[in-house]
């Protein structure tokens, strides 16, 4: 994490070389992120584009940090809200939890080719009964791999409400699934 | 000491060294966790959904090309590159701001000095108060650039503010009160003494207490009263002779707060910017709160810092904290609290209401 703190200052001094391997080491994780949050891929890479010339242009006014990952899922992320009240100016987008995508792609995307259909039919199902703000936290804490205090920073909450809402999301999850493997397995009795 | 047999789905998920052992294939974490698995033979079936769980949210993969990587990278690149002519329009924006802000500032310790002249003068409505009380009246001005203690005959303490100034009877009790009249700022101590109740009246509002310690501030337009201790009760001077309707009386308890508008005689409740705790929590615990409903939350803080919150328990029924909280100020753990549960809250004669559509 050091290591992240002199890049960053290296970039802040205007460091060219530094500031494309930061675009290379982050765009992927962005654009993963933000596909959750924005379907259009040209208004995604629209957005990715905006943020990283945004720090390039304020790069002299901007403060430290030693957490670049967290600070550009952040800041992705409020971009495209922004963007998203910009566009859909008829359709209110007042509370921040109808942020996350809720289509069916979502759960293919998060789940991996390599199980078995049927696990992943399963996963998927219970996946798309969570708040979309739910399945956001699942997905920055086991497909980002972030701690809860990067999560705090790219969500804008606590330590504590991450904690919070993760153990309730978890809690939730394991009940949901429990009640689908009990009801496949009534299934296979019966017949 | 970890119990894992009380281990849940969810334990292992969050569990570090598990997901070390699951993702990055640590061999140290894998040894331990086959242990575990051995040791207890009913967690295996948890223990291997979890692994599942966790595989299947790690390995995904992504949608955008190589060749569309390459082409955004490009992108950005080629964009900030023009930007290196840019600065001048920048620098001439914020040159406008700065000087805009200093106009601000200017202006604003101006508005300082001729307020706090303002100030040290009396209020006009006190000293036509003054004038009119037929005994002998001891006066305190404070001149100083700081708060200043007085002590009143009846051993109550009075911490007055700069730019500040009481009156009182030289003989202090009389006809069963103690009365001092206030312009300006002063925090009160009051002696406990039942049976001649204290009165303070300060820009058209009285505050009458038994015993106990509040803040009364007055400014040109508004009288705003802070109670620490003790039960305190306000009302606006014109309605002191009407004994028939006192409906503009109120009474505070700690931490609450009156603000008397002196323009159209309203007074209304609040709550203090930074509550102080009353109590110490009753639990050790104090305030950890381990998947506990959030009505045992909130009576914990009513008890401690003596303000009502008011929810509708029916909706927030299912609503559980699972949070540390220390000694943060009030709001700040509400805001915790609210932000957690997905709820909001506002602030409303002297009560917190505390709004939400419900947990899953």
């Amino acid at each position: 994490m050091e290591n992240d703190a002199l890049l960053w200052q290296k970039f802040k001094n205007g460091d060219r070389a530094v500031f494309e391997s930061m675009i290379r080491a982050h765009y992927r994780t962005l654009f993963d992120y933000g596909k959750k949050l924005l379907a259009d891929h040209e208004a995604l890479t629209d957005c990715i584009h905006d943020v990283f010339t945004t720090l390039w242009d304020r790069r002299e006014f901007l403060g430290t940090t030693d957490q670049i990952k967290p600070y550009l899922l952040k800041s992705l992320r409020n971009r495209i809200f922004k963007e998203k009240q910009r566009t859909n100016v008829f359709i209110s987008l007042g509370d921040d939890d109808a942020l996350f995508l809720n289509e069916e792609d979502i759960e293919s995307r998060i789940i991996s080719s390599e199980h078995t259909a049927e696990t992943k039919k399963q996963i998927g199902y219970v996946l798309h009964t969570l708040t979309p703000r739910q399945q956001e936290i699942i997905y920055l804490k086991f497909y980002e791999n972030l701690t809860n205090d990067q999560i705090a920073t790219v969500l804008g909450i606590t330590r504590p409400a991450v904690a919070n809402l993760l153990h309730i999301t978890l809690k939730l999850f394991r009940e949901k699934w429990e009640t689908l493997l009990h009801a496949i397995l009534l299934f296979f009795i019966s017949i | 000491m970890i119990y894992y047999d009380k281990y849940n789905l969810e334990d292992f998920l969050l569990d570090e060294n598990f997901r070390l052992w699951v993702i990055h294939n640590d061999r140290k974490a894998g040894d331990f966790w086959t242990e575990i698995e051995g040791q207890y033979p009913d967690k295996k079936i948890i223990m291997q959904q979890a692994r599942e769980l966790l595989l299947t949210w790690n390995q995904t993969h992504s949608e955008l090309s190589e060749d569309d990587l390459e082409k955004q990278v490009n992108r950005i690149l080629t964009s900030t590159e023009r930007q290196v002519i840019k600065p001048f329009s920048h620098k001439f924006t914020r040159t406008w701001i700065s000087v805009a802000a200093s106009a601000l500032l200017i202006m604003g310790v101006g508005w300082g000095i001729s307020h706090k002249m303002q100030q040290e003068k009396p209020a006009p409505d006190y000293q036509q108060y003054v004038s009119q009380v037929p005994v002998p009246m001891k006066e305190i001005v404070n001149k100083t650039s700081q708060k200043m203690s007085v002590n009143l005959p009846d051993g109550s303490v009075v911490a007055l503010s700069p730019a500040s100034r009481i009156s009182y009877a030289e003989a202090f009790i009389h006809d069963k009160k103690r009365e001092v009249y206030l312009s300006g700022e002063a925090f009160f101590d009051v002696e406990k003494d039942a049976l001649n109740p204290f009165f303070v009246y300060a820009h058209g509002l009285v505050t009458r207490v038994v015993g106990t310690s509040f803040l009364v501030k007055t400014t040109e337009s508004n009288v705003e009263v802070l109670v620490r201790s003790g039960r305190v009760s306000v009302l606006a001077m014109k309605d002191i002779d009407n004994q028939n309707n006192r409906n503009t009386e109120l009474l505070l308890t700690p931490n609450q707060q009156a603000i008397f508008s002196t323009k159209d005689n309203l007074l209304s409740k609040s709550i203090s910017s930074m509550p102080l705790e009353l109590i110490k929590p009753e639990t050790q615990s104090g305030f950890v709160f381990m998947d506990q409903p959030i009505h045992k939350v909130f009576a914990t803080l009513e008890k401690v810092y003596g303000i009502p919150i008011v929810y509708d328990s029916t909706v927030m029924e299912k609503c559980s904290l699972h949070v540390e909280l220390s000694n943060e100020p009030f709001f700040t753990k509400l805001d915790i609290i609210s932000q957690t549960i997905g709820a909001s809250y506002r602030v409303s004669d002297g009560q917190v209401i505390v709004s939400s559509e419900g947990c899953d």
